[in-house]
Order: structure tokens, then sequence, then C-alpha cells
């Protein structure tokens, strides 16, 4: 066959329906391009198709193949219409000398069956099942350039996040500790920042203070070696150590104790504040002598220098104390991951006997049970507060863990309006303690974990006394009080804090308050800003549930009317007074005349003291078994 | 095109602002005083007198505004009202870990969800697309903290094989990190994963049904192919919407899964901020949030020119 190479013969079947349209616009396209590359397009049209079918009983001629074989292109429309059956149609199949390209109208709709199909260039009716075979085609192109461009916007925020969390967690090795806890600190500065969870983490670790109390509650020395009273109970004489350096280089002085004494009052803000008051002046007799006069005598004072007010300052290092911390202890704080952990290293240059751990790190949980988890996974070596008793099982009998289990100073109380509302009725009062079965409350919404102490002083106090049976589980009595006191047809508004404890203990309260007559509307508020402010505050509330955890708190929850227990009595301010000048004998005859008028009274009503539960690798030693001290003390742990 | 980009452009900052004067107005009118509650309860008048005047809180409120503003475009926004350390570092280091978590979340979303959604479409009326319907069903009404919880009792308790929770910051052991990372990115992104696959088998059984699509299979190509030339793209931007909405919400919904796996992520900050009355923090990451949320769709609008070129055309 010879033919002008320059000549390209097309063969044109527009078809059907939209076909002979689209056509018209594709042909001038088509002459254009193939003239742009030097080609001389000759173009043949057909009138193929379901319109001929109908017309003239066949869709194309019989000579088709021969029309179309020695043509270079054919150029298809669309075939097709709804009224003619499709196996009628024609179809023509193709190949090019690479063997692809098919062509076929009407275009098969649905699953294809793959074969290859044989003959050159080939006209052929279709098979009546309607399947002819189908050739590859290739398809290269940007396949997902949408998905390439997010997966690109992915790569630029993650790799601009390279020093994510910027600051480190937990320390590794056989020098490092990880304890988990729950509260943590908001910044550093106790001084003007209220909670348990600063001096947890800072005191006796970082700072220091004059004396300090062990285990068993005693008073002993820390940065004083020793220390005498006057005959009058007034003046404190304390002889101080002499190679004790701050953190920032400075040496520990009588002349830093005595600013660090006479800063409470000047710039302290927290309410603790107030039991520095009673101090008249603090003098450095020399660089190791410290004399603190007292307006009074008061045996609180000493103890309240082992606390958070008794911390030692340096004069050159309160500038920052919100975030850089400078004791005498024998921890500097290293890192602070906001949110996550305090990492707190040892000095070198401590004057004391150096602690075991050279790196504790203070981890900081929310979740009860992702804290577990982190001792289970070897995340934490101790759980120092066990927020979840009821999951004790998972470590009890465990021989890689142990549990210890003790006192606290956090006494759970169910605080009482003594101020207003139905409330204000002692009978009210009393039956509400009646009303509460406590053995059965602290099953239920402690595991059973703690202690019934039925007052404010914990067992670990000189003038513990058992008062449990002061106002024994008695329904009939609590009923009849109530009836008694008139104020039966009143709702008692139980507001509760929202903590672990409060929440699950709150739910039992109501019940078995209403099983003895009471009308209980049971609300949540926000712990610690909206709880404060409403309940503790303002005392806008009948009812709440709440641990005191700071030592020696009956005077601070019920020593003033202007507390939030609004509890006024004379003769209970007498007691406290009379125990805080006398002897130590009549202070503990008076501490306990104290807490069982309170108790008498039904001041309010004591739950249960919360457990200091603790869960450790086996190999950690030290572990103090009852909370006795605002700090959680690290010097005393090592490693066995 | 340009055109587009500079609408886009003016309606991001015209909301950028609108939404600063809404977070400002807010807090603003919070009843409380952020001094006061900074100080606690028993905090003496001078004592909050002399906070308010270091926080600049008796100043007029436009003052206060602009000064707010000065300090968030200069990244500085000064120190948080309660620990008393910058802000600007607390929240970078926040965003970060949490941009990793949500990102790797994301990535493992679409890797679950494109072709998981695209079997379901392709297989919607046989026996294996109902089962994986039916599995994508169980996902989307798993929460992510739920299967956290699985996860870690599987994986970290049971197994040990990864930690239970956890962060490690790459730059200092990258393998800790990645260990750390593979759980809480596998809870968001399988339940997220899930819920997208809900969203791409839909959009494909909507592109499957198009004209285009039967043109393309009449060329010749088979029904994957067809799918993956034509079909992807089309189905791409209402996924597209849906992976934007999910990032955004995520931002700050991701913080059951940080506190689950003790991740300290902006979630978190937030979370601790609003519960310590940290005002100027919270509006701060509220703000920080409401940029984030606004950015991404911004970039969503790019990415809708980027894929589906007849939006291009359309402007000019």
């Amino acid at each position: 066959m010879t033919r002008d190479p320059e000549v390209v013969r097309l063969v044109v079947i527009p078809g059907d329906g939209i076909g002979p349209e689209v056509v018209a616009a594709t042909v001038p396209t088509l002459r254009t391009a193939l003239e742009a590359e030097g080609h001389r397009p000759d173009v043949t049209s057909y009138d193929w198709g379901g319109e001929r079918y109908l017309r003239q009983g066949a869709a194309m001629p019989a000579d088709a193949a021969d029309l179309v074989r020695k043509t270079d292109a054919v150029l298809f429309g669309a075939v097709g219409r709804p009224d003619v059956p499709e196996h009628e149609h024609l179809v023509i199949v193709r190949e090019n000398t690479e063997g692809e390209y098919v062509a076929r109208r009407p275009a098969p709709y649905g699953r294809p069956r793959r074969q290859r199909h044989h003959g050159g260039g080939d006209i052929r009716r279709p098979a009546h099942d309607g399947k002819p075979g189908m050739v590859r085609m290739r398809y290269t192109r940007r396949l997902v350039r949408g998905t390439g461009t997010l997966a690109a916007t992915f790569a630029c925020l993650l790799l601009a996040a390279c020093s994510a969390g910027s600051t480190a967690s937990g320390g590794t090795g056989k020098n490092a500790l990880n304890i988990g806890l729950t509260a943590e600190p908001a910044n550093f500065d106790f001084t003007k920042t209220e909670g348990a969870a600063i001096s947890q983490a800072l005191l006796y670790n970082v700072y220091e203070n004059l004396v300090k109390l062990d285990q068993s509650g005693k008073i002993r020395p820390q940065l004083a070696t020793s220390w005498t009273l006057s005959k009058d109970r007034k003046t404190y004489t304390f002889h101080l150590v002499k190679n004790a350096r701050f953190s920032n280089g400075a040496p520990f002085t009588a002349k830093d104790a005595a600013f660090s004494i006479e800063r409470v009052s000047s710039d302290w803000t927290i309410a603790q504040k107030a039991q520095m008051d009673v101090v008249d002046t603090a003098r450095a007799v020399s660089p190791t002598e410290l004399k603190v006069t007292l307006k009074r005598p008061s045996n609180d004072w000493l103890y309240r220098m082992t606390t958070r007010v008794g911390a030692m300052f340096s004069r050159t290092g309160v500038d920052k104390l919100a975030t850089e911390p400078v004791g005498t202890g024998p921890y500097a704080v290293r890192k602070w991951n906001r949110g996550d952990s305090i990492t707190l290293a040892r000095r070198h240059d401590y004057w004391g006997r150096e602690p075991h751990f050279a790196s504790v790190t203070l981890k900081y949980f929310k979740d009860p049970t992702a804290m577990n988890n982190a001792l289970l996974t070897g995340t934490i070596n101790v759980i120092g507060t066990m927020q979840s008793p009821d999951s004790l099982y998972r470590f009890a009998n465990n021989p890689k863990y142990k549990v210890i289990e003790g006192t606290t100073n956090g006494e759970v109380i169910l605080s009482l309006n003594n101020g207003s509302g139905p409330l204000k009725h002692p009978k009210v009062r009393q039956a509400v303690r009646y009303a509460i079965d406590h053995k059965a409350l602290m099953d239920t919404c402690w595991a059973g974990r703690g202690k019934l102490i039925g007052s404010m002083v914990p067992p670990t106090d000189p003038w513990y006394q058992n008062l449990t049976n002061e106002y024994p589980y008695n329904r009939d009595k609590a009923r009849k009080l109530l009836e008694e006191s008139g104020q039966a047809g009143r709702t008692l508004r139980l507001r509760l804090p929202t903590l672990p404890y409060a929440t699950a203990c709150g739910t039992v309260v109501k019940s078995q308050l209403e099983q003895a007559g009471f009308k209980v509307k049971l609300d949540q508020l926000e712990f610690p800003a909206a709880w404060l402010t409403t309940v503790f505050k303002n005392a806008d509330y009948d009812m709440s549930i709440i641990s005191h955890v700071e030592p020696r708190d009956m005077q601070a929850v019920f020593g003033s009317k202007t507390s939030y227990t609004r509890y006024d009595s004379p003769e209970f301010r007498a007691l406290l007074k009379k125990a805080d000048q006398g002897t130590q004998q009549e202070q503990i005859t008076a501490m306990r005349a104290a807490a069982r008028l309170l108790s008498k009274d039904a001041a309010a009503d004591w739950l249960f003291l919360l457990p200091n539960l603790m869960v450790a690798n086996k190999d950690i030693t030290g572990l103090p078994v009852n909370t006795v001290s605002e700090s959680l003390d690290l010097t005393g742990l090592g490693r066995s | 095109m340009i055109v587009r980009l500079a609408q886009r452009i003016a309606i991001l900052l015209a909301s950028l602002a609108v939404s600063s004067v809404l977070v400002f107005a807010f807090m603003a009118v919070l009843p409380g005083d952020p001094a006061r509650v900074a100080l606690g309860t028993s905090a003496s008048d001078t004592a909050v007198a002399q906070l308010r005047e270091q926080f600049g809180l008796d100043r007029p409120l436009v003052e206060q505004y602009l000064s707010w503003i000065h300090g968030l475009v200069t990244f500085d926004p000064g120190n948080s009202y309660i620990s008393h350390t910058p802000i600007g570092p607390q929240i970078s280091d926040r965003l970060q870990v949490t941009l990793w978590l949500v990102g790797t979340g994301m990535v493992i979303a679409c890797i679950v969800a494109i072709p998981m959604g695209m079997v379901m479409a392709v297989r919607h009326r046989k026996p294996s697309g109902l089962i994986l319907s039916a599995l994508s069903q169980i996902g989307v009404a798993v929460p992510a903290f739920l299967a956290g919880i699985l996860l870690i009792t599987v994986f970290a308790v049971g197994l040990g094989w990864l930690p239970a929770n956890g962060w490690t910051p790459p730059v200092e052991d990258p393998v800790l990190f990645l260990k750390q990372l593979v759980l809480p990115a596998l809870s968001l992104g399988v339940v997220q994963g899930a819920v997208l696959t809900r969203y791409v088998r839909s959009a494909v059984l909507d592109v499957l049904r198009e004209d285009y699509l039967r043109t393309a299979r009449a060329k010749g190509l088979r029904p994957t192919q067809a799918l993956l030339r034509h079909g992807l793209r089309n189905a791409a931007v209402p996924v597209v919407t849906v992976l934007a909405l999910q990032l955004a919400t995520l931002l700050v919904g991701a913080v059951v899964i940080e506190r689950v796996f003790v991740i300290p992520g902006l979630g978190s900050l937030l979370l601790d901020s609003v519960s310590n009355r940290d005002l100027i923090l919270v509006q701060d990451v509220v703000m920080i949030i409401a940029t984030a949320v606004l950015l991404v769709n911004f970039l969503v609008d790019i990415v809708y020119l980027l894929i589906d070129p007849r939006l291009r055309v359309g402007a000019s």
C-alpha cells in the first residue's frame, strides 16, 4: 500500500444523540492540530449508528471493515439510542501498531472482562453477551496531586514542631527516682500562692527550716542545731549550723533567718501568714545565733516553724520566688516541664548529709489510672498519692511492688454551715451526724481505706483521741432530732468541690441523709476556683465535703467566726488559747477538750481520715508511712 | 488565582481582628478580678491593687486591648498571672506537642480512611464492603479515650511493648519519643480515621455516579484506575473540608487523649489555666486556637484551589 505520508486519513463517525455536536466541534480542532504538525488531514464521515439502524435495519454497512481498515484513525462520537438493542449497535475494535487502543460504541458499562483481543484492525459485531475484549490503557499523570499537597502541609507542621515540649521529663538510671503525684504547683512561690502542692514538692527538699518534723511527729533540728526556751516561754534562742549555703551561693546566717521570719508578715499573702503574727521580734545575735521573742507564749509557733511559714529564704534570693526558688536544701529545681513534671537535682555543695538520689522527678498525673499504668510500665517508681484505692488490687498481690498504708493530716469532713440556714440549729447538725453510717460510707466511696477518727485530730498528733462513738450511727435518733428541730421540710444544699473523694462520698452522704428524712440538693463546684469563692470565702452553702490537709488545722477551720464553717464558740477559742500558752501537758489536755467540744457541738461531721496510700517498686526504701508534715521529704529515700 | 488568594487573605485578617475583639471583650466582661483571683481568697486589698497595676489592669480597656495585641503580634505576650513565667514559651511548647500528636493522628487517619473509604464505596453492595462499613461504624462510636485505654491495656500494660504514657521531646530522645507517640497517635488516628472513612465513602460513592467517571471507564480504564485518576481528586474536596474541621477540633479536642496519656499539650494547658483562673493565659490560648482554626480554614481554601482547577478559573 503506497500513500503520501503527509496525508492522514480520518474516518469520522458522529453517531447518535450528542455525538454529531461533539464531533462537529472536535474535527476542526483535530484538523488544526494535524496541520500544525505538518500533516494533511483527509476526513471522511459516515452516518453509522442507532439512527441508521432504525432507518435501514443495520447500524453499519457490511463493508464497514474495509472502509475503515485503510484509514489512519477513526474519530468516534457517541453511538447508542435507548430504543435500539445494544448488541445491534456497531462495535469497532481498532488497534495501532503497538497493539493498544480500543474503540467500541456504545461504551460498555460495568466490569469488563480482561482479554487480549486478536487480529489487527478488525471490525466485528459484538458477541451477544455484550462483553467484547478491552485492552489496557496507560495512565501515568499526577494521580493524586491534591493528596500530595495535604501531606506536604502536614510535613511542614510536623517539622516546625521538632523541639516540641522542649524541656525534658524524667531521669533514668540507678541514681534517679520518678515519683507520681496528683496536684501540680501553679508556681514555686508558696508565700503568695495557696495550696499544698508547692510545699509538698519544695519544703525540706529545696527549702529548709530551722526545725523539721520527723516521721513520729516530733520536732527535730534542721538548720538549728539546738534551741532553748526562756522561763517566761516567750523567747526562743536558736543555735544555727555554720556551713549551710543557699543554692545561689550565699551563706546562711542568723540574719537570713530573721529576715525570713519578718518577711512573713510584710510580704506574704497566704492565709497561713497569720501564724507568724505572734512574733514580736526576730534578731540575729551572732551569725549562728537567733533570738525570737513572741508577744505571748505559744506552743503552736515552734510547730509552725516546721511548716512553710518557717522556711528559710536568702536575703539575696527572693526576687523570683515563683520561678527560681533559692533554699539551703539538698536539692535544687533543675527543670520544670509545666503540665508534666518537676525535676530536682542533688546539690553538690549541700551542707548536710547527701541524699541517695542524684535526681528526683515529680511527675504529675491528673488521671489516677494513668498514674497506675505509669508505675506498671516503669515510667515512675513510686505512686506518691494513690487516688483510686479501688485499684490497689493491681499491685497488692504483685511481688514487684509494695503498698504502703498509713495516715495523713487530711480529715475529710462534711462541713456544715453553723452560721446560717437550717444547720444553724444544733439539733439539725446533730441529726446529720447521727444519720451517717461512717463505716459503710468509707467502704463505699474510698474502698474502705482510711481511718474513722470522729474528730479534727489525726492519730499522729499528741492529743489524738478516738471520738467515733460520740455520734454512733442511729437513723431513728436522727429522724427524731430533725423533727424536734422544726426544720424537717427544708432542703439542705450539699455543694461539692470537683475532687475524687468529695464526688465519691457526696452521693453516699446524700442518700444516707435522705433515708433519715432530710431533703438534700447536691451540686458540684469546680475546684479550686469556684468552690473557694462560693463555699470557702462567701460561705454560700449548707454542707460541703472537703479534706483539710493542713496540719493542726482546728484553729484555722473552727477558730474564727469568719471561717467558712461559721462556728462561733468563745469556749472553744479559750481552750485553744490555753493550749497554745500552757505547758506541754496543759496543751494536750486543752486540745483534747477542744476537739471534744467541736464534736459535741456537731460543728461538722468527720467522715474519715484520708489514708496515706503509696505504691512503690519493691527496692525503694525510706518512704514515709504516715504523712505528718507539709513536705514530701525526699531526703530519706533510697534504693536497696 | 491571585485575586482569589488576596480575597482569602483579606478574609483571614478580618476574621482574626474580629475574633481578637470578641475574645478580649469576653474576658473583660467575665465577673471576677483576675488580680484577686491570682492572689487567692485571703489577699489584702493593697496587694490586689499592686498586682492590678503590675498587670496593667487599671488602664483603659482600649489601651489594654492594644497592648495585648501588640504582645501577641510581637510574640511577647508577657507573663502569666499565676505562674509568673513568660506565656510565649509556654504556649509554643504546648502547641508543638499538640501539633505532633494531632498531625500524626491525622496522617494515620488519612492512611486508614482514604483506602478504606474507597474500598467501601466501590464494594458498597458486597459483603466485604458491608463488613468494612460495620467496622467503621464501630470506630465512629468508640470515643478516642476509650480506644486509648484499650490500647494501653493491651500494648503497654499487657504486652509491655510500649510505654503507657508520658512525653519526651524528639530532640532529646527520638526513640522514646516515637515509642510514646505511637499509642496516643493511634487512638486519635483510628477514631478520626473511622469518621473520615464515612465521608470518603460517601464522597467516592457520589463520584462513582458521575458521568465523567463513566466516560473514563468508557475510555478503557479499569474501575480502580478510573477512580484513582479521575475520581479521587473530585472526591477530595468534601473530604478535605471534613479533615480541616477535624484538625481544628483536635487542637483542643485532643485534651482527653492528652490526659489519658499524660501529654502536656495545648488542651491541657487551657484546662489548667481555666481551673487556675489564669485569665491572661486563657485569653492567649483561646486566641491562638482561634488563629489556628482560621489558618486551617485559610489553608483549606488554598488546597481547594490546588485540587479543583474549576475554582481557580472561576475567579479570573
